[in-house]
């Protein structure tokens, strides 16, 4: 399949009907743009119209902040901003939908048995995925493209100079999610390929809110306005390679001052192009072929799973004593660390949740001598916002119809499959988010002050993770992720918890310092828990009617 | 025509299907049983080009499936067992798609189409409007078999193709793989259920722990075996012997 000689490779090309390639970009743009779980045609036209259209008009006022830099900065920094920008985006958004599109697990059942070459399952799909990114890319640089025309020394020739270099760094990125993922595959194998793509696109996400911090700072810095074009940190940055290049064809910056970084940019891309698109695509099928072995592959072992090693732990047991939590708890661990679907969404989402505020930490510590008082209290209370999205998250997933078993199970509430979910996020990723933060503003402030207003703000967090139930039914895995935005929990949600949680670090830190702080942590406790049995009697003093509201099939 | 030589799968050193070889003619339907995990769904992904095998080969029509994958795929049809679709396409979407892969352009896809939706009884609103995502699972089947013979394929490659289908549906499609048999396709039916099996093909082959058990007409298979029926032979050859006793003591300890 993937062995054909040069002259086979002729042979089948010729005898390939041409409208094979058209046919899937057409497949695959429908399905990324309608999701692969969509509801109902003219309805999903509609709202992914308006879906575009939205983010189309927030990339584009993203775009306001380096467009505007066009006035003040030199030529180059205003480039490199503008493609530092439209890298950053356009990754995180590549990474979050390449991994699915690439490695879509039912595809091996609908198109590997149809004549389709590999190559042009590969090709079809890059064709969307960099059109979708270049989309993105030139709403993000529309007020660019306006502005550099009108700020001198550049001129009208800046518009179709930076659309090529802004079209050369989507091939380019495009071409290196492509090929970092099917290099992922070939080293790691299909069994860690889900880890390894979650673990690629939560470090994505972080690097995105870490660029975003960090491009306004390398642009007050100077290294850019004296630009040197052998300069080792600037040629590590892609976006400087494009730069470069528009500089060169508009004519600010000669070959001489150029010619390194642009030749990079150019180079890369080609080579990039084409291991990705050339030297791996005629591996492809067989990359789909292992994605859909399913648990052929499966090593056998007598030894019991790590959850069901972890459920005997006696304080699990003893916080899990419903039987009905207990399994739910199972089924949202199992989901949280074995659905790639889910990890994909859940951990690239909390990674930037966690990544803010020790980047704040980190850079108000230049000017303030440490983790300063106010950073603590953001810091800590952005941690209360970790149980919030995946719990919404967990409410979705493409095997909701599933979720039949339990309306059709004689339960008398949702509730109990609901606390055992926000259970499991509490103590795999809530906690474990706190710890990681309070150690790191510990080693940062050089004592142990972070953890007074920490244990509060931590024994508030299960009522914040009550929230996303509060008012509304919640039924683990029971929704299509196409009404995923009808049930998103919504500023307010947040506002309360990120609210509640700084006041409260407020009056430990307070408190702390009057030395009243094991009073108040007593306090919190006894608080805590009268909150989560108010707010858990109002759930079950609502009536559930166990129907499901679509009737897809 | 349908060969199989020697046709090997092994997974992690275990083989899920073991130098297996078959040759179906042309007009024939071969059913293809055994119990689960024995490697029919294996052997069916391997000829149809979707898993590698690790040894021997399988022709379709005269093409190898490894060395000429395009031209072997184009005389085959295929409905896999999980019958998945694009859910977030119409069923029309589906099916255009599908014939533009075979190279059939719209004007001679959309007759073709008509025909199976009034085989199928299918609505073409239904067909244009709905996504397929929200079709039952025996409109999904439907759909999944008219995709599969929409190419009018020389081999037919059936993995449960009942799964879902009405009655109704189930007894036209039985009749409509007869009708393709007679105009000269190979036909290869993957079930568990042996009745439908024993009376639509023309020949059985019982795979057992991936190796090929016995393959002849099923009168022929039990008049060998001295069984009373195919499920009985069934049953022998795949070691699954005391089920009386089995039911019995289940109903015993569930139902005290």
């Amino acid at each position: 399949m993937a062995h054909d000689t040069s002259a086979d490779a002729a042979r089948l090309a010729a005898a390939t009907p041409p409208n094979v390639e058209r046919a899937l970009r057409q497949l695959f743009w429908r399905l990324l743009l309608r999701g692969r779980t969509a509801t109902n045609a003219q309805a999903d036209r509609r709202k992914f119209k308006m879906g575009l259209k939205l983010t189309l008009f927030i990339y584009a006022l993203l775009g306001l902040i380096p467009g505007v830099s066009a006035f003040g900065a030199s030529p180059i920094a205003f480039a490199s901003f503008l493609h530092g920008m439209t890298l950053m985006f356009a990754s995180l958004t590549l990474a979050a939908g390449v991994g699915n599109m690439l490695f879509a697990r039912e595809e091996a059942e609908i198109l590997l048995h149809r004549p389709v070459r590999p190559e042009q399952l590969l090709r079809a799909k890059a064709a969307v995925i960099a059109g979708y990114a270049l989309l993105l890319a030139l709403a993000l640089n529309f007020i660019g493209l306006i502005t550099g025309c009108f700020a001198a020394p550049l001129d009208w020739r800046w518009l179709p100079a930076h659309l090529l270099s802004t079209t050369l760094l989507m091939v380019f990125s495009v071409g290196l999610t492509i090929l970092i993922y099917s290099l992922c595959l070939r080293w790691f194998g299909r069994e860690k390929l889900d880890n390894v793509l979650t673990m690629t696109q939560a470090l994505l996400a972080v690097v995105m809110v870490l660029g975003g911090q960090l491009a306004p700072q390398m642009l007050r810095s100077g290294l850019l306005e004296q630009f040197d074009h052998t300069n080792p940190w600037l040629l590590a940055l892609p976006p400087v390679w494009f730069a470069a290049l528009d500089c060169w064809l508009v004519g600010v910056l000669s070959w001489q001052e150029s010619w390194l970084p642009t030749i990079l940019g150019l180079g890369t891309t080609v080579l990039v192009s084409w291991l990705a698109f050339v030297r791996f695509a005629r591996g492809y099928d067989a990359a789909l072929q292992s994605i859909g072995e399913g648990g052929e592959t499966a090593k056998e072992s007598n030894r019991p799973r790590r959850l069901s090693r972890v459920m005997r732990w006696p304080l699990l047991r003893a916080w899990l004593r419903d039987p009905v939590e207990r399994h739910a708890f199972v089924l949202a661990t199992g989901y949280l660390f074995r659905d790639r679907e889910t990890k994909l969404k859940i951990f690239p989402g909390i990674a930037p949740i966690v990544a803010l505020p020790i980047l704040l930490g980190v850079i108000s510590m230049k000017g303030a001598g440490g983790f300063g008082d106010f950073t603590q209290f953001i810091a800590v209370a952005y941690i209360t916002l970790v149980p919030l999205q995946p719990l919404t998250l967990l409410r979705h997933s493409e095997h909701f119809r599933t979720a039949d078993l339990l309306r059709a199970a004689p339960l008398p509430h949702w509730a109990p499959l609901f606390h055992g979910a926000r259970k499991a996020v509490l103590l795999w990723l809530a906690f474990p988010a706190m710890v990681l933060m309070v150690g790191i503003m510990i080693a940062f402030a050089g004592s142990l002050r972070p953890l007074a207003i920490a244990v509060p703000v931590a024994v508030l967090m299960p009522v914040c993770a009550l929230l996303p139930a509060i008012r509304q039914p919640w039924l683990p895995l029971s929704e299509s992720p196409a009404d995923m935005q009808a049930h998103s929990l919504g500023c307010a949600i947040f506002a309360i918890a990120v609210g509640a949680a700084i006041v409260v670090a407020g009056i430990a830190a307070w408190l702390a310092s009057l030395g009243y702080l094991v009073p108040f942590i007593a306090g919190m406790v006894v608080l805590s828990l009268l909150l989560q049995r108010w707010l858990t009697r109002g759930m079950l003093a609502r009536e559930w009617t166990p129907t499901r509201k679509a009737t897809r099939s | 025509m349908l060969s199989l030589q020697g046709l090997t799968k092994t997974f992690g050193g275990h083989d899920a299907v073991a130098d297996l070889s078959l040759d179906v003619p042309p007009g024939t339907i071969l059913g293809l049983l055994g119990p689960n995990g024995a490697g029919k769904t294996t052997t069916l992904r391997m000829v149809c080009g979707m898993l590698a095998p690790t040894s021997g080969t399988a022709t379709i029509c005269g093409i190898d499936i490894r060395t000429d994958p395009l031209a072997a795929k184009r005389k085959l049809g295929f409905v896999p067992d999980s019958g998945s679709v694009y859910e977030a396409l119409t069923g029309l979407e589906f099916l255009l798609l599908i014939a533009a892969l075979y190279g059939i352009d719209e004007a001679t896809a959309r007759p073709r189409i008509t025909q199976f939706l009034e085989f199928f009884e299918l609505h073409e609103k239904i067909l244009e409007n709905k996504l397929l995502g929200y079709y039952s699972k025996g409109m999904r089947r439907k759909i999944a078999i008219t995709a599969a013979l929409l190419h009018n394929p020389s081999v037919v490659l059936l993995d449960e193709p009942l799964d879902g289908l009405d009655a109704n549906a189930a007894v036209g499609f039985k009749k409509l793989l007869e009708t393709l048999a007679r105009e000269g396709k190979t036909i290869v039916y993957s079930s568990h259920v042996l009745d439908v099996v024993e009376r639509v093909c023309h020949r059985v082959a019982i795979i057992v722990g991936g190796k090929l058990a016995v393959d002849d007409a099923p009168d022929e298979l039990v008049r060998r075996s001295g069984a009373d029926s195919l499920e009985q032979l069934f049953t022998q050859l795949t070691g699954s012997t005391g089920v009386d006793d089995r039911v019995a003591d289940f109903a015993k300890n569930l139902l005290p």
